[in-house]
């Protein structure tokens, strides 16, 4: 919890004659997060085992033909990996090229005529639709095919294209009638006089239009025709029923030889893309990676256990920013939360992922959404509602996918219920229960200024965590000048500080503003330069490296624009108390319109019972998507900036990639 | 005030990195020095000086520099787009993606060709966050239809899907380039229009001027190089601009040379190309000389009220002209021309 796993790095040497043995064992235990070689610094440029990409490239080009054949044939491609599959790179490629090359063409064959099939059957539909649209006319087709004066032509035009299309015709008599739209085009039938025809077609064919020609192949009048698709689309359909068989019935012959073989191409696959991290000398190859402290142990002994005690492996601890080679491998984050508080990862990721030296802010973030959704919320009888729902989906009801989000649900319910017996509202009805706390209509002052002092803590809890994560990461420009960090934290108290003491009527002297606002705003303005001189001592031209008249001017809009974004920050945090006052006022809306139709059967309850419906639905989606926004764009941008890289270690599954 | 406070940052990064373009005694400098080494040399104490220095630092390779230049281009936009927020921040990422167009248009002239994977990478041009491409899928592909799946998620997939045909029946990609073209200029204008208030006005009039220049460039190659009918003009151009107008393009479509096209065109376009000689390079002539109006609309832009978007679009329109210019020199001084020479194809010629 708060700090993301610890990590090492880890290289392990190997001979190559244990470099399979031992790839297939990293592999199946899912550990290592592995890195170029390169990254390790210029020794290792030249180590790079890059010839290998040809293989990892070939492995790319199969696994597309294999997962295209087996959905052709109906084929599972998710298949658990055996416990010990072949690992053997470049023999498994040669075998299965070669069996793909006997089994491929036959299906190729029952594609081929399957499209066939459909291609005629899209093109009758498309004839079919351009008759129906003049079947009214008892006209042979092939006398409108043959107009003496007249030409005409259809065909689907992109829609952006239509307007162009007119304005292009300017010059000759035309017709272009839209008669229907397809998604992004239109079909269009457009008349000229036969003389202007190849003008007509100059313009169609500028204007990308795919032409629709009038089936040569059917006579009599478009009804008739109509009649004559019917028969051939319904020989059609049943002939593409065939071909369907016909591969479920190969797909069957095959299935137990090709899913095998699918299984040892994924985790041989996964071998050669984790090859092309690899570092190769003569006889050994060097893997470099970044594994979980907790399981060196377990890593080392596997390693050594198949390669007999011949492989040498290396820990060394994640370097600190700045320490490593300056290109070097950036430390992966693998968080680690509690399973309640895993359930809110979503909501931090969202974001971005932390990286190593940050604070993992889900903790926080778990909870200040549970709390701002509730005080936002507060209604005892709807938040057990959204409860009740948050239980439903956390059991995979109406959406299997909906786990994590009910239980999101079910904790904000919970939140909402608790705000509900504080502001004492139920189902909207403001006086049916006492208030624990207060009402928020009947105090709106009082709660817009709890709303702010609350965000005043939330930006300056922001900025603490900011200054903790740059101690971590001993980044002292960031914990020291950095807009958010201790002298940022001085300003933006400096600030609250004055405008309470104007806010309650008391004396703001010169002096007291000078020492509250103008000593750190004068810092802040001279950060750059005061961060290297600490930093590298008084070296006065590489203080202000940009230039001095761009530096100071850009510094000065920059505190300009700190100095609002804390003034708008803090001022965001209202939306609090105006959410649930907008909640007690929709609440007070839907008893106001039941009291008014009360006469009526029935009539009051529908509307309750509809009027929270309403607002459940839409302030459930409004105060969910306002929370994130407070907790994304108020909180976490003073300490977090997402940039991590997720921990992704080395599995013997690789489709995941190509998906 | 909401310009004030919104441009402030923006207008002063802006301000900052426009005093760092080159000067004209930098460009003259540049343009007299003896070789792209010396070049290099006067780049020293540049913005261009660490940038450059990787590629200039050994054997020296003119694709490589063209690619560093780029590569600086899209830094530039990276640091205005940082600075952005909201519509004026999706017109600037809009802009910046007339690059992904180009990379979306090199990987399918590669697909035709059948270049190899390595040899497309190395050209295409580096976006990073920016680019919506499935790089990686696309370099793997071999043909049409399947980059089309592989760009489904992309707005290109329906435009080259729409244009499929005539490549099939012309066997040229010039159908599919337009087609890309007018929809990356369709896109672009919807961001224009997406701007509020005054943003909007100044950039419709600065994105027009840029417009009327793209569509005149283009009529130029149509109807002068390619022979196109007037018909095929008007679908291939677009249907916005400041000066020009659709009842404009349709009469320049119909005109017989480029003296004609060019009394047919409103002011200033018509002042500023009739100082053109017809001759055989008409078309990259009046490419430069329209290059060179929209540095002055630029500059001009640059006079007056500061917190605006025209400030934004001019430093990158400045920027872009003085890469170019710089890609000149370079290629000038390989090929061995003279500084006079070279300073015929600069945009800004001082």
């Amino acid at each position: 919890m708060f700090t993301p796993e610890e990590m090492e790095q880890v290289n392990i040497v190997v001979h190559a004659d244990d470099l399979e043995e031992t790839s297939k064992a990293i592999g199946q235990m899912g550990i290592l997060h592995l890195f170029d070689v390169a990254q390790l610094g210029g020794w290792a440029v030249g180590l790079h085992w890059s010839q290998v990409r040809g293989l990892e490239r070939s492995y790319d080009a199969l696994a597309r033909r294999m997962m295209s054949l087996l959905a052709v044939l109906g084929l599972p491609s998710a298949v658990p990996m055996p416990e010990t599959p072949r690992i053997d790179p470049e023999g498994v490629l040669t075998q299965a090229l070669g069996e793909l090359d006997e089994v491929e063409p036959v299906a190729d064959q029952i594609v081929a005529r399957q499209r066939e099939v459909l291609e005629q059957l899209a093109k009758l539909k498309v004839m079919a639709e351009e008759l129906e649209l003049i079947s009214h006319l008892a006209i042979p087709i092939s006398d409108l095919r043959q107009l003496r004066f007249l030409y005409l032509t259809m065909g689907l035009v992109p829609r952006e294209n239509l307007e162009r299309l007119r304005g292009s015709l300017a010059s000759i008599p035309h017709l272009v009638l839209p008669i229907r739209s397809f998604d992004t085009r239109v079909l269009i039938f457009a008349f000229s006089a036969r003389a202007d025809k190849e003008t007509m077609e100059r313009a169609l064919s500028a204007a990308y239009m795919e032409k629709i020609e009038l089936p040569a192949e059917f006579s009599g009048t478009p009804a008739e025709a109509l009649a004559e698709i019917n028969l051939r689309s319904g020989n059609l359909a049943a002939a593409y029923t065939e071909t369907q068989y016909e591969l479920a019935q190969f797909g069957d012959c095959h299935r137990q030889e090709l899913v095998q073989l699918w299984v040892t191409v994924e985790a041989n696959h996964a071998v050669a893309d984790a090859w092309t991290h690899l570092g190769r000398t003569e006889r050994t190859f060097l893997f470099s990676g970044w594994v979980p402290a907790s399981l060196e142990t377990t890593l080392v002994e596997r390693v050594e256990d198949v390669s007999h005690g011949q492989a040498v492996v290396r820990f060394s601890p994640a370097p600190r920013p700045g320490q490593g080679p300056p290109s070097g491998p950036a430390i992966p984050t693998a968080l680690r939360n509690p399973p309640l508080l895993r359930t809110f990862e979503p909501l931090v990721r969202t974001y971005g992922l932390p990286s190593y030296w940050d604070l993992d802010p889900t903790p926080i973030a778990a909870g200040l959404f549970v709390l701002m959704f509730g005080a936002m919320f507060g209604d005892l009888g709807q938040g057990a509602i959204l409860a009740i729902l948050g239980v439903f989906l956390a059991r995979g009801f109406f959406l299997p996918e909906g786990r994590q989000l009910g239980s999101i649900l079910v904790a904000a319910g919970f939140s909402s219920m608790v705000f509900g017996l504080a502001y004492g509202s139920v189902f909207g009805a403001e006086d049916l229960i006492p208030a624990l706390l207060f009402h928020p209509i009947r105090d709106v002052i009082f709660f817009v200024e709890v709303a702010v002092a609350f965000g005043s803590l939330i930006i300056t809890a922001g900025m603490l965590l900011n200054a903790i994560g740059a101690l971590r990461s001993h980044d002292y420009f960031r914990l020291f000048w950095s807009e958010y960090g201790l002298w940022g934290l001085l300003l933006y108290w400096g600030l609250v500080v004055l405008i309470l003491r104007l806010l309650l009527g008391r004396e703001v002297s010169v002096l007291l503003a000078a020492i509250l606002l103008g000593i750190p705003m004068l810092v802040l303005y001279l950060r750059e330069p005061l961060g290297r001189l600490f930093q590298r001592g008084p070296n006065l031209k590489s203080l202000i490296p940009e230039g001095g008249a761009i530096y100071f001017v850009e510094s000065a809009v920059g505190i300009f624009d700190v100095l609002i974004r804390f003034i708008s920050n803090t001022v965001s945090f209202l939306r609090i108390a105006a959410f649930a006052l907008s909640h007690a006022g929709l609440g007070i809306m839907v008893f106001t319109i039941a009291g008014m139709v009360a006469s009526l059967p029935l009539a009051s309850p529908v509307v309750i019972i509809l009027g929270n419906v309403l607002i459940i639905t839409l302030e459930a989606l409004i105060v969910g998507i306002q929370t994130l926004r407070l907790e994304y764009y108020e909180f976490f941008s003073k300490f977090f900036s997402g940039q991590g890289v997720p921990y992704d270690p080395f599995r013997l599954k690789h489709t995941r990639r190509l998906n | 005030m909401t310009g004030g406070v919104r441009y402030a940052k923006p207008n002063a990064q802006i301000r900052a990195m426009l005093s760092r373009l080159l000067t004209a005694e930098q460009k003259r400098r540049l343009l007299n020095a003896t070789d792209v080494a010396d070049v290099a040399h006067q780049l020293a104490g540049t913005d261009y000086a660490k940038p450059l220095a990787p590629v200039l630092s050994g054997a020296i390779s003119l694709p490589a520099i063209e690619k560093a230049l780029t590569s600086i281009l899209v830094d530039s936009y990276a640091r205005v787009i940082a600075t952005l927020s909201g519509s004026s921040q999706d017109l600037v990422v809009e802009m910046l993606r007339r690059l992904e167009l180009n990379n979306v248009k090199t990987i399918i002239r590669a697909i035709v060709k059948a270049t190899a994977a390595e040899e497309v990478e190395s050209m295409l041009i580096p976006l990073g966050r920016f680019s919506q491409l499935p790089l990686a899928d696309l370099l793997q592909v071999d043909n049409l239809a399947d980059a089309l799946d592989t760009l489904a998620s992309t707005p290109y997939a329906q435009v080259i899907g729409n244009a499929l045909d005539r490549f099939a029946q012309e066997h040229s990609l010039f159908p599919i380039e337009i087609a890309l073209d007018l929809d990356y200029y369709r896109r672009l204008w919807r961001k224009v229009e997406a701007l509020g208030g005054q943003d909007k006005k100044i950039a419709c009039r600065l994105m027009g001027i840029r417009y009327d220049v793209l569509n005149i460039e283009w009529l130029v190659r149509y109807r002068l190089l390619y022979n196109l009918s007037p018909e095929e003009i008007f679908n291939y151009t677009l249907p916005f601009g400041y000066h020009i107008n659709d009842e404009l393009v349709r009469r320049a479509a119909l005109v017989p040379d480029f003296l004609t096209l060019v009394s047919s065109l409103p002011e200033p376009y018509r002042s500023l190309l009739s100082t053109i000689t017809p001759a055989n390079e008409v078309a990259e002539h009046a490419e430069s000389v329209l290059s060179g109006y929209l540095v002055t609309v630029a500059e001009r832009s640059l006079v007056g009220y500061p917190f605006q978007i025209g400030v934004v679009i001019a430093y990158l329109w400045l920027r872009e002209a003085e890469l170019r210019d710089l890609r000149a020199i370079f290629e000038g001084k390989a090929s061995g021309l003279s500084a006079e020479e070279i300073r015929e194809l600069m945009i800004s010629r001082g």
